[in-house]
């Protein structure tokens, strides 16, 4: 199912349009909207193995904290500048979700969350004990870029090329033949064994994948932020693409993008109202959970697609 | 290290484990019957031993007070579980697992923050009665009569429980309930009922073991998470659903923390990670565990 010319010609035109939009916003709306990129990047990696593996994972921000400190590492200890230092820390995440994959993925669901839950807080609690390392609870502040990219509008545009080029490349592996035997393993892994797929390899590779993209993501908020600090690894920081993916929908590949859209919005009003974020952020993934399962966009295309009549297309029929 | 260092950290982990282990027992009993791994389990536990803190306050600091809270605290927190248990797990059952399991992340959220809410961020101390502060010595060790309690306390409940389970009618139909919804169902039993009661019971437990663990450590936020990996590590090694299964994961987990925090400090706490990793490749469903799909 190729994605039709005119899904093709509004994405390249909201690109364009996102460009352009560029100089002429003020500073802090600049930011949001690096801030929209970065995590819908973020969460488009968790969607990965949640939305289209199958796979549920609490522990997700590890790699999102772990893309971030080594970023943060090599800008405070090495002369490697800001953009290899992403691509180095992305790299290196990626290495680290095989490995985590590769010991995790022998449980079986269940059993994966808690894995990857207590992978999560595992880093945290090493992160912030390893005070001579990481800085501890105080993180690392202070990272200094190149004043190229330390302007927002500069930085916005590197990040929306690197997210654009990375959701394109989702994109493609996810509509790959790898992609549809990974959801055809979500869908009945059973019977994926049966046609003669290697599903703990199928899993493992879409688990990699995940992480690269998540430690890229956190490489580039380290540019977007200048600091990381432990909570980046803790098991609420993974509530958020979680709830990113359920606020989205989990059937629909702009989910991501709409979740995170929405999340950002709620968190710059609320923010404003009240410090008990993980109460709303709590709040919000029951309401989801209970009465909007399939998110935003499923409830957009169960609801009001069909009223323009439009069907719904993931592959998920 | 003589023996009387052993006998010391042989008592604290045996303490630490106990505690751990009315902790999951009340977890694994919630998944073994209604099969849903309740996230918010740590929060609970939390949030009896604020309770417990605010029931003593309440009755003017003093360390008497302790005995109220014991009593107190966990009650309410099992009245919780099963409010919640009522309107918000019921409508959620025929749901795919992850849902339910976001259902209970999503209150763990809330009741943390909640408890920051109504009592503040900062950490709270819990005083011991009088009666209860003493010491005694054991071939040259001191030990505390608090932990002597806990221990104590611990295997009480392990036996009660299996008692419970193995010996009262209510014990079978819950069992029965556990291994068979369907065919309980048909019998006349209502299911319904029997579920919330065992949410119940198991918030109970968490509280109890929130409200024991108070005057040892202090009462802050963050003592959620790591209570709840500690007992998801028991129940992973012990085996779902399994309290013997839970009794000696958690007693082997409290003592190899507390010699592991002598020895190797840095690591101790990879430690309990490390073996549940390895027994989750190596037998899943644990030690006393069945086979899930």
């Amino acid at each position: 199912m190729k994605p039709s010319k005119k899904r093709i010609i509004l994405t390249i035109l909201v690109f364009c349009l996102l460009a352009v939009l560029g100089p002429t916003l003020p500073n802090y709306y600049i930011r949001v909207l690096t801030e929209i990129a970065i995590l819908t990047l973020f969460v488009q990696s968790l969607s990965i193995i949640l939305s289209y593996g199958g796979m549920t994972s609490f522990g997700h921000a590890a790699f999102y904290g772990f893309g971030a400190y080594v970023v943060a590492i090599l800008l405070r200890d090495t002369s490697i500048s800001l953009i290899p230092a992403i691509f180095i820390g992305a790299g290196l995440t990626a290495v680290f979700g095989m490995i985590v994959g590769a010991v995790c993925l022998r449980a079986a669901s269940l059993y994966f969350a808690i894995l990857t839950l207590a992978i999560s807080q595992l880093l945290f609690v090493l992160v912030f004990q390893w005070y001579s390392f990481t800085n501890g609870d105080n993180g690392i502040h202070g990272l200094t870029v190149s004043s190229w990219l330390a302007d927002s509008t500069n930085y916005y545009y590197f990040v929306l090329v690197v997210v654009g080029l990375s959701l394109l490349a989702i994109r493609v592996i996810l509509n790959s033949p790898f992609g549809y035997t990974l959801r055809s393993i979500r869908d009945n892994a059973a019977r994926t064994v049966f046609l003669g797929a290697d599903v703990w390899l199928h899993r493992l590779l879409a688990f990699t994948i995940a992480s690269l993209f998540g430690g890229l993501a956190g490489g580039l908020y380290v540019g977007y932020d200048h600091m990381v600090y432990p909570l980046l690894f803790h098991w609420s920081k993974s509530a958020e693409p979680l709830l990113m993916v359920i606020l989205g929908g989990v059937n629909s590949f702009l989910g991501p993008l709409v979740g995170a859209v929405l999340f950002v919005f709620m968190e710059m009003i609320l923010v404003k109202i009240t410090t008990y974020w993980l109460f709303i952020l709590g709040l919000t993934i029951l309401i989801l959970v209970m009465f909007f399962p399939k998110g935003i966009m499923g409830f957009v295309e169960d609801r009001l697609l069909p009223l323009m009549g439009r069907v719904k297309d993931d592959g998920k029929q | 290290m003589d023996l009387r260092d052993v006998i010391e950290i042989t008592v604290g982990g045996l303490t630490n484990g106990m505690v751990l282990f009315i902790f999951s027992a009340g977890l694994t009993f919630v998944f073994g019957v209604l099969h849903i791994l309740n996230f918010a389990h740590g929060a609970l536990y939390m949030l009896s031993a604020y309770i417990g803190f605010c029931v003593a306050t309440m009755l003017g600091g003093s360390p008497n007070a302790f005995w109220m809270s014991l009593l107190v605290a966990p009650v309410m927190v099992g009245l919780i579980g099963g409010v919640i248990e009522v309107f918000l797990l019921r409508p959620m059952y025929k749901r795919e697992h992850l849902m339910q399991l976001l259902l209970t992340y999503s209150l763990a959220l809330m009741i943390v923050d909640a408890t920051k809410f109504i009592w503040g961020p900062d950490p709270k101390m819990v005083l011991l009665p009088q009666v209860l502060t003493g010491y005694v010595s054991l071939m040259g060790a001191t030990i505390s009569v608090y932990n002597l309690l806990l221990i104590a306390i611990g295997f009480l409940i392990m036996i009660g429980i299996s008692l419970f389970i193995n010996r009262t009618n209510l014990g079978h139909i819950i069992r029965a309930g556990a291994f068979d919804p369907e065919m309980t169902e048909s019998l006349g039993i209502n299911l319904k009922v029997i579920y919330t009661f065992i949410f119940c019971l198991g918030s109970w437990m968490g509280g109890l073991a929130g409200v024991l663990v108070a005057p040892l450590t202090t009462v802050a936020q963050g003592m959620d998470a790591g209570m709840l990996l500690e007992g998801f590590a028991v129940v992973v090694i012990g085996g779902m659903g399994s309290i013997a299964g839970a009794f000696i994961a958690a007693t082997i987990v409290g003592l190899a923390s507390s010699f592991g925090l002598c020895w190797v400090p840095g690591i101790a706490i990879a430690f309990t990670f490390l073996v549940m990793a390895v027994v989750l490749i190596v037998r899943p469903w644990g030690l006393f565990g069945r086979p899930i799909r």
